[in-house]
């Protein structure tokens, strides 16, 4: 069990910079996510906390010592790729086995450590198998007993389930989890799918091209998003933004002419600005009311649970999440946006306001 | 096949057996002559029928030797040649695979440089550089040699080239997962590698024991003591019986015998060699 310390870390390939100057720290026994869209650098970043990749620049300390130029396989770390990268010319047990058999350790302890793998991930029976004769859920735990059975202090994730149907995926997800309860180790986990963020973390460290744009526990990444990124990254469906203009005290205008009173927020001093509200935290009414907006249903989109509604307000689309309880007549109705649950980010930074 | 009407499966068969005869009549010539006596294989017409005198001639072919003075036992010309071709074969393995090795996982200086190099010796082929590479082999008193027959022949560009090819397709996470457990990079070539190239390499194998086998001009070349000839030029030199009329049912016998140990390296090692060339294990 160990910290890991990213200190002012740049990476550059040649002459192009993929990670500028990051910094983060992940405390002993976290589950830290690290998410953001295809190409901003999480696997880079992953890759130089395992020693895969070299740092261009800063400190990398896990544990108590900067790790900078130790070899992976002394830094107490396992990791777990997205193709699993098993040995494929080897039984399972020989999978979860080389490693340890590579330090040297006696044929007892080994055969106890895979066991003990093997029984929590449920590939005892697969034992004498080869990789090619399991199944992709199969194979995943394998390479994830591979990481197991090392006893690390840390363990390193990148995107493991991403190559899983979605009710395998969501079966894994729980169990990494329990995993993660169970033994307590510090986990860094790198994926691009929010809803695992958002149940697996303890804290989600946000990448946007290379940057960090937030770092903090889901709850915080939800309610408290720092930048228009976060807000519409975490979230399904995004949140929905508006191009809006401050056109008095406690007024703000956006599509064409609608205006909104803003009662107990204090409108930033800027002529215009972004403003944000989650489509889950619209609600609708079948009663027009002053302040409430006209909606014409567009499309509807059944969820199951719940629907999504698709609609305009000005020229600005919009869409809602509808509770199944919601007994609103969608022919005729009006929404109502709460100024308690707007979010503004400055038009030019994106950051919020 | 997309059609499957009766009558392309009869004109593909008989093309096949066509085929097949016109591979298969020399080698059955070749086994009716070896099974008759050496004055019926000088009469006309000549025998399409095998005779009786089979393992006499055997016998006679391996222990006593053929041609003019029956200089050389085939026995023994059959051990060269299988030391030639097995060190040819095995070296070439050896060689290009710690070669491909060392380009696609090293960087160093000049890789590619390297690489193109040696692709290109691939247009050199051991006809072309004949006169210089007899030269240095004699000045290293190599002649009459294993080590003659074969080092001048061990480089080889196309399994250096085939051995690359197969080591790109491998997946770097494997490598790199390797690292993790703690593989350096010896290790992960004698533990991942090359258990993973296992059928390519038999399949090279049979490829390059055959080329071995069937050297002709070079050992014709640097052989001049004749514990040192190989069959395949050997059978040559039993045709130059300056005296006598040549001992065709003993040279055919010889032929026949020098025909063999390919075919065996190619029906014991075919499972291997057509997975080598076919399916990739990654
Ligand atoms: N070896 C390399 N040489 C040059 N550029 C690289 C190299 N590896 C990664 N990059 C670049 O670095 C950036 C970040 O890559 P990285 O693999 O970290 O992305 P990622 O966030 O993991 O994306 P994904 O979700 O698609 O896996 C990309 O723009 C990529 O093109
Ligand atoms: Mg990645």
């Amino acid at each position: 069990m160990a910290k890991v310390i990213l200190e002012n870390i740049v990476k550059t390939f040649g002459k192009t910079e993929v990670v500028h100057r990051i910094n983060a720290c992940f405390n002993n026994g976290e589950f830290v996510v690290i998410v953001g869209p295809s190409g901003c650098g999480k696997s880079t970043i992953l890759r130089m906390i395992a020693g895969l990749e070299e740092v261009s620049e800063g400190n990398i300390t896990i544990g108590d010592r900067i790790v900078n130029n130790v070899e992976p396989k002394d830094r107490q770390i396992a990791m777990v790729f997205q193709n699993y990268a098993l040995y494929p010319h080897m039984t399972v047990f020989n999978n979860m086995a080389y490693g340890l058999k590579l330090r040297k350790l006696s044929r007892e302890e080994i055969k106890q450590r895979v066991g003990e793998a093997a029984d929590l991930l449920q590939l005892t029976d697969f034992l004498k198998r080869k990789p090619r004769q399991l199944s992709g859920g199969q194979r995943q735990r394998v390479a994830m007993g591979r990481a197991l059975v090392r006893k690390p202090s840390v363990f390193l994730f990148d995107e493991p389930l991403s190559n899983l149907d979605a009710k395998l995926r969501h079966q894994m997800r729980v169990e990494l989890k329990k995993l993660h309860q169970r033994l307590g180790t510090t986990m860094i986990y790198v994926t691009h799918d929010q809803v695992e963020a958002m149940t697996l973390a303890d804290k989600i460290v946000i990448i946007n091209d290379g940057h960090i744009e937030q770092i903090g526990s889901p709850d915080e990444i939800y309610h408290d998003p720092a930048s228009k990124f976060v807000a519409g990254f975490i979230g399904s469906p995004p949140m929905n933004f508006f191009a809006a203009k401050v056109v008095g005290k406690k007024m703000i205008e956006f599509g064409k002419g609608t205006r909104m009173t803003i009662e107990n927020k204090t409108l930033p001093d800027k002529r215009s600005l972004v403003a944000g509200i989650r489509p889950e935290k619209i609600q609708i009414f079948s009663e027009k009311r002053e302040g409430r907006l006209r909606l014409e249903v567009e499309l509807i989109e059944k969820l199951g649970a719940g629907k999504l509604l698709y609609s305009h307000i000005g020229d600005q689309p919009i869409v809602v999440n509808i509770p199944d309880s919601s007994t609103t007549d969608l022919d005729q109705c009006w929404a109502e946006l709460s100024p308690d649950n707007i979010y503004f980010f400055s038009s030019e930074s994106h950051k919020r306001l | 096949m997309i059609e499957q009407r009766p009558v392309t499966t009869v004109i593909c068969h008989i093309v096949l057996i066509a085929g097949v005869l016109l591979v298969a009549f020399p080698i059955w010539v070749t086994f009716v002559a070896s099974s008759h006596t050496g004055v019926r294989m000088t009469q006309i017409p000549l025998p399409l029928l095998p005779g009786g005198h089979f393992f006499e001639n055997l016998v006679d072919a391996i222990t006593k030797g053929v041609g003019n003075a029956r200089e050389q036992s085939v026995g023994l010309m059959l051990i060269n040649s299988m030391i030639m071709a097995m060190m040819i074969a095995c070296g070439k393995i050896v060689i290009s695979l710690l070669s491909a090795f060392a380009i696609v996982y090293f960087k160093f200086p000049f890789r590619m440089t390297i690489f193109w190099l040696i692709f290109i010796t691939l247009m050199l082929p051991v006809e072309v550089r004949i006169m210089p590479t007899f030269e240095v082999v004699a000045n290293l008193n190599m002649l009459n040699s294993y080590w003659g027959l074969t080092i001048p022949l061990i480089a080889s560009a196309t399994a250096t080239f085939m051995f690359r090819q197969s080591f790109l397709t491998v997946p770097d996470e494997l490598l790199e997962a390797a690292r993790i457990d703690g593989a350096g990079p010896m290790r992960f070539f004698w533990d991942i590698l090359l258990p993973i190239s296992r059928t390519n390499i038999a399949a090279l194998f049979v490829i390059l024991f055959i080329y071995g086998w069937n050297q002709y001009l070079w050992p014709l070349l640097i052989t001049t003591d004749k514990d040192m000839y190989t069959i395949v030029m050997g059978i040559k030199q039993m045709l130059e019986a300056a005296e006598e009329s040549p001992e065709w049912h003993l040279i055919m016998m010889t032929t026949l015998l020098a025909m063999l140990p390919p075919v065996v390296v190619v029906v014991g090692m075919q499972k291997l060699f057509i997975k080598g060339l076919t399916e990739t294990e990654k």
